[in-house]
């Protein structure tokens, strides 16, 4: 399978005959699913186009990535040449066209359809009630008068997204289109319609379902025409995986915040390291200087103390200045980000620590100001000393006791200095190595979000150009239990880099997939639903998104739920083989959005005045009689109404005509007549 | 409803250092616009362009009063529409507002002349007949009145986004905002259609406020803006933007078809004048605005002789 794979996937590779050509491709994912009483049937159609922008002609090879459909059911509507069907992982395939010519100035279409697996992301509830009765049933009994009640229920399916252990909404916006035929007359709705349109008997209502929600609409009967039956056209609904623009912004502010944060945290740490280099060399300065200084002999020795001495006290000094600058610029990175969603315990740690640092090195930059200045008083000490030697050299062995303690007082204070170094520079080490890694789950926090942008725009799942490629090196699978096996590590070699993987799929032998776990506050916990997460698997593979990968440490990742772990229940070492879908990226091929919509229309059932087995004789006659009082309570306000409306018409009519009016449209006759020339 | 004395009859849309922060909760705040102050005039076709997340979006839901500023004002024609109720929001959205979205949002049951009969009934100006008539002309415009009884996915994608301008130029807006016209379709219809709003914009004086962050569409315009973090500037404007000369017998096509279009909103003015149908002060701005537009196609046509 996976030698099988290799050779399939050597020819994925997107190839162009010349470097000029800019193909750009487009791609359109219509799922319509028709629900009639209790059966649903649903397709998929896939329109893919391949325009050339370019001068000269194009030579693509394509991998379109079918995720969710029944390969089986799949019919080539339309392309240049039939495409060859490969199964990368559970409903996970790709259709593939090797050399596709496209003819420069020119586009080729791909369509097709098939039967999708998976469920649309709205549930809906459908339910009937005449006179506040529930009905079911493709015909349903009512007479003249009759309230009849639609209530549509409209669940979001698609199920919470899973990030740092937090599960994140995704909010649908669907809309909704009600035909309602002649003979019903509307009295009332729950939710009012987006646009009530007078003249058309469509109602729309645009709705923005987090959760779920309900639309009622109530009607009356008023006419059941000749045949005595209202027909009622079929619910429709529609929605765009399309983000809608405040959900998108949202999560592209949280990630540019990420990556301000990013920014902040990389500048600090250039200045951390620019500081530990900078005490490394202060440190090693202060040591030969430690050395030195007890071997000094008076006067030219003392001398050179001095100097060396006066050295060390002016790289303290840049040295304070240095980390002075250093927490200003950190602090002033800290108050640039600015983060649009409550931060979580990672963040809140990074910026802590960030806070900490520059607090740090405020204090540390004071110290070493002080100490220079120190220095710089014994250097001038020592100075002193020495040519007070000189001119007094029957005075200096008198000093020597002197001296000689001062050197001792000195070195004390060097040994003091460099020690307080040492700490620092260990101090200063391990914050580099934390900011390493706090870089590194900020990276990752950014994959993340930039996952779920992409995810709702569409395009991670129905990526069209990819690659298969297999894992260079094994799968790591470990023992955990009783007849138990774990897979959380894959090691990963030769990477390209501008290859973005899509998918992680891991295909088992000798064994079967028990389950999935994820790892969060220091515990792997079983994830429960898996579409929350993107993923599919059946008994013997498993698809993981895979753009969270981190090849660094071979760590299996998912992009929102971090860690993850594969249970594969097998009596001996189970066989493990795994491969990475790539998307292909080309300077000279654009791949634009993917537009999926999905359609999903509910037959409603024929309202009717023949009950079954027995034809009324006097068909909306007899319902009359007892609906005489109804007609005239509601004939008082309609009566009413049309008064006020005459009225109104009558005060507000004009006699003759505005000549203005006239006028311009003699204007409008005459040029159209001029211009018909 | 306010009047602004100050931008009166000059600029279809102003926004006066208009702000926007969206409150995360917990007290984190994003500023999306940050005291943004633009003036497009009547008859202007202007871009604003700018990468993801730099506010365009909430820049556009607030000239299209979809959405409130923080702080700030929002005047179309010369109406300071900021404090408006949400009723009297959607009749300035309906009568002085069209809408062209990257995903034409047609509806689907719908065919493209209904779709486009549809702003036209909402406003009760028009009868279902004159509607008809209206929006087939508006479609002939947009070279779809071989389409008229297509449903949308019966129609490419740049069909459908011409449906949605004749939806959108339906009732003589003051200016027609644009949110990425040309980002659901390819690069050749893309151009089309920029290429349609262009001379629409040319020849009639329609006002477009086009919203991308598609360098190649911003261009086209003939004023360009560039909105970053929330802030706004103003780029070159492009050197070509009047280069572009039209079909002699394309131009008159569209000359009739616009006349036949104040034909129709003449004939609907005598009904309701006559049937009493409208209040004055709006009978005499719909009255005002004909006569506008007739002007201006008088002088377009006599002076070609």
């Amino acid at each position: 399978m996976a030698r099988w794979l290799v050779a399939i996937g050597l020819l994925a590779v997107i190839c162009l005959a010349s470097a000029d050509p800019w193909v750009v491709v487009g791609k359109s994912v219509t799922y319509e699913y028709r629900v009639r009483a209790d059966a649903v049937e649903g397709s998929v159609k896939v329109d893919i186009r391949l325009s050339n922008k370019g001068s000269t002609d194009a030579v693509v090879c394509l991998a379109d990535v079918v995720k969710g459909v029944d390969a089986d059911s799949i019919v080539i509507l339309n392309a240049p040449t039939p495409p060859l069907i490969v199964r990368v992982g559970p409903s996970l395939h790709l259709l593939k066209w090797d050399k596709l010519r496209v003819r420069a100035g020119d586009e080729v279409r791909i369509e097709y359809e098939g039967r999708p697996l998976t469920e649309p992301p709205v549930k809906v509830g459908y339910h009937l009630f005449v006179n506040g009765r529930e009905v079911r049933g493709s015909r349903v009994p009512v007479k003249l008068g009759d309230e009849v009640k639609v209530a549509v229920e409209i669940v979001n399916s698609r199920g919470k997204l899973l990030v740092n252990g937090r599960a994140l909404d995704r909010p649908l916006n669907v809309m909704m289109i009600l035909n309602a035929p002649e003979g019903l007359e509307l009295t009332s709705y729950s939710v009012p319609p987006t646009s009530p349109i007078p003249g058309l008997s469509a109602k729309a209502w645009l709705l923005r379902v987090n959760d779920r929600t309900w639309v009622n609409v109530t009607y009356r009967v008023k006419s059941m025409g000749s045949w005595g039956e209202v027909v009622q056209q079929p619910l429709s609904l529609e929605c765009y995986l399309t983000p809608t623009p405040d959900e998108l912004s949202v999560y592209k502010t949280q990630a540019e915040a990420l990556e301000r944060e990013l920014r902040a945290v990389n500048t600090s740490l250039m200045i951390v390291r620019e500081v530990k280099r900078g005490l490394s060399e202060g440190a090693r300065a202060l040591r030969s200087l430690n050395i030195e200084v007890p071997k000094a002999k008076p006067p030219e020795e003392l001398l050179k103390a001095a100097r060396g001495l006066r050295n060390v006290s002016s790289y303290m000094m840049a040295m304070g200045m240095i980390m002075h600058n250093a927490s200003t610029t950190i602090e002033r990175e800290l108050h640039n980000v600015k983060f649009p969603v409550p931060v979580g315990a990672m963040m809140g740690g990074a910026l802590q620590r960030l806070a900490n640092l520059s607090k740090f090195l405020g204090e540390a930059a004071n110290t070493s100001i002080s100490m220079a200045h120190a220095l710089e008083d014994m250097s001038a000490g020592l100075e002193l000393a020495y040519y007070r030697m000189l001119n007094l050299s029957a005075e200096a062995r008198s000093l020597g006791s002197e001296i000689n303690e001062r050197l001792s007082s000195f070195r004390d204070a060097l040994m003091g200095a460099e020690h307080s170094m040492g700490l620092l520079e260990r101090l200063l080490s391990a914050l580099v190595e934390g900011e390493a890694r706090i870089l590194d789950d900020l990276r990752a926090r950014v994959r993340a979000l930039e996952y779920i942008a992409k995810s709702s725009e569409g395009i991670g799942p129905m990526v069209s150009f990819a690659e298969v490629r297999p894992i260079k090196g094994y799968p790591i699978v470990k023992k955990i239990g009783a007849d138990l096996w774990a897979l959380d590590e894959v090691r990963v070699r030769g990477v390209r880099l501008d290859l973005k993987p899509l998918y992680m799929v891991i295909n088992v032998s000798g064994g079967q997939i028990a389950g999935i776990q994820y790892y969060d506050s220091r515990m792997w916990r079983p994830l429960l639903n898996y579409s929350m997460a993107d993923i599919t698997l059946d008994l013997r593979g498993a698809v993981i998104p895979a753009m969270g990968l981190n090849i660094s440490d071979n760590m299996l990742r998912h992009p929102t739920l971090g860690r993850l772990r594969v249970l594969i229940r097998a009596r001996e070492a189970p066989g493990v083989n795994a491969l990475l879908l790539y998307m292909q990226s080309d300077d000279t091929v654009k791949v634009e959005r993917v537009n999926i919509r999905y359609s999903i229309t509910i037959e409603q059932p024929t309202l009717s005045s023949l009950r079954k087995y027995m034809i009324s004789e006097k068909i909306g006659v007899r319902q009359w009689s007892g609906m005489w009082w109804v007609t005239t309570v509601m004939a008082i306000p309609i009566a009413c109404a049309i008064l006020y409306l005459m009225i109104r018409g009558a005060l507000m009519r004009r006699v003759g005509r505005d000549a203005e009016v006239d006028e311009m449209m003699k204007r409008v006759r005459e040029m159209l007549e001029r211009t018909e020339t | 409803m306010r009047r602004s004395g100050m931008s009166e009859g000059r600029y279809a849309i102003e926004l006066r250092r208009v702000t926007k922060t969206y409150v995360m909760g917990k007290g984190l705040r994003v500023e999306a616009l940050r005291g943004v102050t633009l003036g497009i005039e009547h008859g202007e076709f202007v871009s604003i362009m700018g990468p993801s997340g730099s506010g365009k979006t909430t820049l556009l839901n607030i000239m299209g009063t979809m959405d409130r500023p923080t702080s700030g004002r929002v005047i179309i024609d010369g109406m300071d529409v900021t404090d408006l109720s949400e009723s009297k929001l959607a009749v300035i959205r309906r009568e002085k507002i069209g809408f062209v979205f990257q995903f034409y949002n047609l509806l689907s049951t719908l065919t493209a002349l209904d779709n486009v009969v549809l702003p036209l009934l909402l406003t009760g100006k028009y009868t279902e007949s004159e509607a008809r008539e209206r929006a087939t002309y508006l479609l002939e415009m947009v070279g779809l009145g071989d389409r008229l009884h297509h449903r949308p996915y019966e129609l490419s994608g740049g069909q459908q986004q011409r449906v949605a301008i004749a939806r959108a130029l339906a009732n003589n807006p003051s200016f027609v905002l644009m949110d990425e016209p040309t980002g659901a379709v390819d690069t050749a219809t893309g151009a089309r259609i920029m290429n349609l709003c262009k001379l629409l914009n040319r020849y009639f004086g329609q006002t477009f406020v086009v919203v991308t962050h598609n360098p190649a569409v911003a261009k086209m315009a003939e004023r360009m803006y560039y909105i970053r973090d929330g802030m706004i500037s103003e780029g070159q404007p492009p050197e070509d933007f009047y280069s572009h000369a039209l079909d002699r017998e394309e131009v008159n096509r569209l000359v009739r078809l616009q006349l036949k279009l104040l034909e129709v909103d003449l004939r609907a003015l005598r009904r309701l004048y006559s049937k009493g149908g409208i209040e004055e002060r709006r009978y005499n701005e719909y009255k005002r605005a004909i006569a506008e537009r007739l002007g201006r196609l008088e002088a377009m046509v006599m002076g070609r002789g």
